[in-house]
């Protein structure tokens, strides 16, 4: 949580999910610390990171795009994104499920999101800075 | 004999009718390939957005870390478990963030939870996003506070909620993620920051999903809205 210093102050004497639980793991303390430094060093992480969220988004919307048009089934649809997180909403959690699987098939290990987590089911696809740009067009012709 | 955990047994039959069963996979490896069940599979299901956790810098850190520290902080911040570690985490985010202080908590679920609950009663109001994650709803409830939730990313309906019911209560605490974390999408935030200050409403953003992926530095959706002096 970060804030003014008198808002973290109030909270080191109020909130109790600080106070009465044991503090974050040295390993875990120090992997955030050098995460924070390596973010900071190495800014093409997070520029890849956004060409290949892009990639990814672009690509869907084209392979997809002529196959959402002739679709009755208005569900079947990619949500609108901008961060490194793209969804593909469908009809209900089975076919979410099915869909997962499918793509299992086809190497790919993506995460089958349904109610009540979400209110319609939907395929999460989140990209990483170092997969490469042939993982991700093998994931768009996958879902083509 | 009546069975009084009998019910679970029917909770999970309903939920499995109803295709919202859930079960752990075991993976192995990290990165953009892992396995399972022995096959390799290319992983779009990590949160490990810039590919860091499988970095050997941070490997080593956390090695030397365990070393000196030992795997626990063996007790509460206040009492034992406070290290030189957790006050330069602090800074360091304080610093990305560009705000004057922070606050380690043991995980950002318990982070929102106690925040909100520390900030906000019975005499106070929430306004909450719809689609907001669950530590948020859930430390929603747990202050007592009253609680609207607003259509998502609708600021009108927002400003509609804030217009018929601000008045009635001590504080308001406006609710966001920052990136949806099951959506992607963003919130407006220079549009609610300003509908903040008009209400006299504090903010609390959840930036789980944008910390080191939005912003020009990594300092997440407050930079990246150019809202930073905003904090």
């Amino acid at each position: 949580m970060a804030g003014t210093a008198e808002l973290i102050d109030y909270l080191r004497n109020r909130a109790a999910t600080w106070i009465y639980t044991t503090g974050l793991s040295p390993a875990d303390t120090a992997a955030a610390l050098a995460a924070i430094a390596v973010m900071q060093a190495e800014p093409q992480r997070r520029q890849r990171l956004q060409v290949l969220s892009n990639s990814l988004r672009d690509s869907l919307g084209d392979a997809l795009g002529p196959q959402l048009a002739t679709c009755q089934n208005a569900d079947f649809k990619l949500l609108p994104s901008s961060a490194a997180i793209v969804c593909l909403q469908v009809s209900d959690a089975a076919t979410v499920l099915q869909l997962g699987q499918q793509l299992r098939q086809a190497r790919i290990f993506a995460s089958a999101v349904r109610p009540p987590t979400v209110p319609t089911s939907r395929l999460r696809l989140t990209v990483m800075a170092t997969h490469t740009q042939a993982q991700i067009e093998h994931l768009v012709t996958a879902l083509s | 004999m009546k069975n009084p955990y009998g019910w679970i047994t029917r909770s999970l039959d309903t939920l499995h009718r109803a295709h919202r069963y859930r079960a752990v996979q075991s993976l192995e490896g990290t990165g953009p390939v892992i396995t399972l069940n022995g096959q390799l599979l290319i992983n779009f299901a990590s949160n490990d957005y810039l590919g860091l956790a499988g970095d050997l810098r941070l490997a080593e850190a956390a090695i030397a870390a365990i070393k000196t520290y030992g795997t626990s902080s063996t007790g509460s911040r206040l009492l034992s478990g406070h290290r030189p570690l957790h006050r330069d985490l602090e800074q360091a985010i304080a610093q990305l963030k560009q705000t004057e202080d922070a606050l380690v908590f043991s995980s950002g679920y318990l982070a929102n939870l106690g925040t909100i609950a520390a900030l906000v009663g019975s005499k106070d109001l929430i306004l909450a996003d719809q689609y907001n994650h669950s530590s948020l709803r859930n430390g929603a409830a747990l202050s007592g506070a009253a609680i609207a939730e607003y259509r998502h990313c609708d600021l009108i309906d927002l400003r509609q909620n804030l217009e018929a019911q601000r008045d009635r209560y001590r504080r308001c605490l406006l609710l966001t993620d920052s990136v949806f974390s099951m959506d992607g999408d963003l919130c407006p935030l220079p549009e609610l920051l300003d509908l903040a200050a008009e209400y006299d409403c504090m903010v609390l953003v959840d930036e789980a999903h944008a910390t080191g992926v939005l912003g020009a530095t990594g300092a997440g959706s407050v930079e990246h809205w150019g809202c930073t002096s905003d904090r």
